[in-house]
C-alpha cells in the first residue's frame, strides 16, 4: 500500500507528472480517435455514393 | 527589362500619388496607434523610453500586416497583372518591382518620420538613431515578407486578412532583432550583431520572398 | 526511383499502408507500453530534478517529432507542388493536425516541467518562443486549406506556406546554441555522445520509437481519408456530370 502511495505521490510533485502524462495521452487518444472516426465516416460515404452512381448508371439505361 | 521594371515603379508612384489617400492611412494609423500607447500604459516617462523601440515596432508591424494585403489587388482585378505575366518580364522581377515601390512610398515615410516618434516616446538620442537605422533595415523585409500572404489572398473574397496573419509569425524575427538592436544601443553594448542580422534578413527576403510570391501570383492565375 | 514512382501513386500507397497499419499499431503500444513501464517503474529520479524529470519521456519525444512533422511536411509539399503529385500534398495535410498537437503536447508538459524545476510556467526564451511560432505555423497551414474552396489552389497555397515557414525550423533547432538562455542545450544528439544517464535514455529511445510507430499509424490513418476524400469529389464530379 504504501509503495503506491509513493509511486503515485512522485516525491511531492505528483500534480505536474501525472498531468503532463495525462495531457499527452488525452490529446494522443483524441487525435487518434477522431482520425479513425473520420476515416470510416470518408469511407462509408464513399461506397455509398459508389453504389448511388451505379443505380443512377442502370437507371439511365433503362429509361429510353 | 530594367526599363521596364522602372517603369512599373514610376506607375506605381503615379498611382499612390493620385490616390493619395490608402497611403497617408497607413501613416495615420501608425501614429494613431502609438498614440493610443501611452495613453494604455501610462504617461512615466522612464516607461515609455523603455518599451518605446517594441512599441514603435509592433505598430510598424501592424500597419504592415494591414495595409499590405491588397498590394496586388487592384493590378489582379484590372488584368494588369495577366499581361504581366505573359511579358518578357518574370513575374519576380514583378513582385520587387511592387515591393520596392511599395515601400519608397509608405515604409520610407515611416522610417522619415520614426525620429520623431522616438521623441514623443521620449527616447535617447542615440536610441533615435538605431530606431531610424533598424526601421530603414527592416521596414523593406516587413513589405517583402508579406507580399508572400498578398500574392496567395489576391484571389480571395473573403479572408484574405487571415492569410495575411498567417505571416505574422514571419515577422517575428525582424521585431526581435529590430528591437534587440536598439535595447542594446540604449544599453552602451555593440548592436553591430542585430544590425548585420536585420541586413542578412533583408538579403534573404530581397531572393526568396519575391519567388515565393510570383509562385502565389501563378496559382492565382491559372 | 522507379519504385518511389510507384509508391507516389495514391491507390499503391493505400493498399501498402494497410500492410503496415497493423504493425505499426502493435509497435505503438508495445514500445510506448515497454518505455512508460522502464521510466516509470526502473529508472531511478533524477539527483538533481527528482520525480520531475519522468516528465522527460513525454516532453522530448513529443517535441522532437513536432519539428520532425513539420520537415515532413515542407518536403512532401515541395515534392507536390514540383512533380505535381498529389500524395505529397495529402501526406502534408493529414500530417498538420498531428504536427500541432505534438506541438501543443511539447508546450505544456514543458510549462509543467518549467514550474518545479525553473520556478515558472512560461518564460519567452527563444526555444519556446520558436516552439509557439511552430504551433501558429501548423494552425495557419490547417487555415489555408479551409480557406481555399478550390482543392488545387489550396494544396499549391499550403505548400507555398509550408516551404516559408520551414524557416522556423532551424531556428528551432540552434535556438539554444544561439541565445543563451533557461532551456538547456542539447543533452542526447552531441558529438561527443549523449550527456544524460543511460537509465533515462534507454526508456526515452523506446518512448520516442513509440510515439514516431503512433505517428506512422495516425498519419497511415489521415492519409487515407484524404485518398478516399478524393475519390468522393471524384465520384461527386462524374455524377454531376451524368445528370
Amino acid at each position: 500500500m504504501n509503495e503506491i502511495y509513493i509511486f503515485f505521490g512522485m516525491g511531492g510533485y505528483a500534480l505536474y507528472v501525472w498531468s503532463s502524462f495525462g495531457f499527452t495521452l488525452i490529446i494522443m487518444l483524441s487525435l487518434l480517435v477522431k482520425s479513425y472516426k473520420n476515416n470510416k465516416y470518408n469511407l462509408k460515404t464513399y461506397e455509398e455514393l459508389k453504389s448511388y452512381s451505379k443505380r443512377f448508371k442502370e437507371n439511365n439505361v433503362k429509361k429510353p | 527589362m530594367f526599363k521596364i521594371f522602372l517603369s512599373i515603379i514610376k506607375r506605381d508612384f503615379k498611382l499612390s500619388y493620385r490616390q493619395g489617400n490608402t497611403n497617408l492611412n497607413i501613416i495615420v494609423f501608425f501614429f494613431l496607434s502609438i498614440s493610443l500607447f501611452p495613453l494604455g500604459v501610462g504617461p512615466e516617462n522612464e516607461l515609455l523610453s523603455k518599451i518605446g523601440p517594441g512599441i514603435v515596432w509592433v505598430s510598424a508591424l501592424f500597419s504592415s500586416v494591414l495595409s499590405l494585403d491588397k498590394i496586388f489587388q487592384a493590378d489582379y482585378e484590372d488584368g494588369s497583372l495577366e499581361i504581366i505575366n505573359l511579358s518578357v518580364i518574370p513575374l519576380e522581377f514583378f513582385v520587387l518591382a511592387k515591393a520596392l515601390s511599395y515601400w519608397l512610398t509608405t515604409g520610407l515615410l515611416l522610417v522619415i518620420l520614426s525620429p520623431i516618434f522616438g521623441l514623443i516616446l521620449s527616447m535617447s538620442s542615440k536610441g533615435i538613431l538605431y530606431l531610424t537605422i533598424t526601421m530603414l533595415l527592416g521596414t523593406p523585409t516587413l513589405i517583402l515578407i508579406g507580399t508572400i500572404g498578398a500574392s496567395l489572398a489576391v484571389s480571395l473574397k473573403r479572408g484574405s486578412l487571415l492569410i495575411s496573419l498567417l505571416i505574422l509569425p514571419l515577422y517575428i524575427p525582424v521585431l526581435i532583432f529590430g528591437v534587440s538592436a536598439i535595447d542594446a544601443s540604449i544599453n552602451n553594448v555593440s548592436a553591430k550583431p542585430q544590425l548585420l542580422l536585420l541586413g542578412s534578413l533583408l538579403c534573404f527576403s530581397i531572393v526568396l520572398s519575391p519567388i515565393a510570391s510570383a509562385a502565389g501570383l501563378r496559382i492565382n492565375m491559372e | 526511383m522507379k519504385k518511389l514512382h510507384k509508391l507516389a501513386n495514391p491507390g499503391k500507397f493505400y493498399r501498402l499502408s494497410e500492410k503496415i497499419l497493423p504493425w505499426s499499431n502493435l509497435l505503438a503500444i508495445s514500445l510506448c507500453g515497454l518505455g512508460l513501464y522502464l521510466g516509470l517503474f526502473v529508472a531511478p529520479p533524477d539527483y538533481q530534478q527528482g520525480e520531475t524529470v519522468r516528465i522527460i519521456y513525454v516532453h522530448v519525444p513529443a517535441a522532437t517529432l513536432a519539428s520532425l512533422v513539420y520537415a515532413i511536411m515542407a518536403i512532401t509539399s515541395a515534392i507536390s507542388f514540383i512533380w505535381k503529385n498529389p500524395l505529397g500534398s495529402f501526406i502534408a495535410k493529414a500530417a498538420a493536425p498531428i504536427g500541432a498537437a505534438f506541438t501543443i503536447i511539447a508546450i505544456i508538459t514543458g510549462a509543467l516541467w518549467g514550474k518545479p524545476t525553473w520556478g515558472t510556467w512560461w518564460i519567452w526564451d527563444a526555444r519556446l518562443t520558436s516552439v509557439l511560432i511552430l504551433f501558429f505555423l501548423y494552425l495557419g497551414y490547417i487555415g489555408v486549406w479551409q480557406i481555399f474552396e478550390d482543392q488545387n489552389k489550396a494544396a499549391k497555397a499550403a505548400a507555398i506556406i509550408a516551404l516559408v515557414g520551414a524557416i522556423n525550423l532551424p531556428i528551432i533547432k540552434f535556438s539554444v546554441d544561439w541565445w543563451n538562455t533557461l532551456h538547456q542545450g542539447a543533452s542526447i544528439i552531441r558529438l561527443d555522445g549523449p550527456s544524460i544517464h543511460s537509465d533515462i535514455l534507454i526508456p526515452l529511445i523506446f518512448m520516442w520509437l513509440g510515439f514516431i510507430s503512433y505517428l506512422i499509424s495516425v498519419l497511415i490513418i489521415r492519409i487515407q481519408s484524404e485518398i478516399t476524400l478524393q475519390k468522393i469529389r471524384a465520384i461527386q464530379i462524374m455524377i454531376s456530370e451524368q445528370k
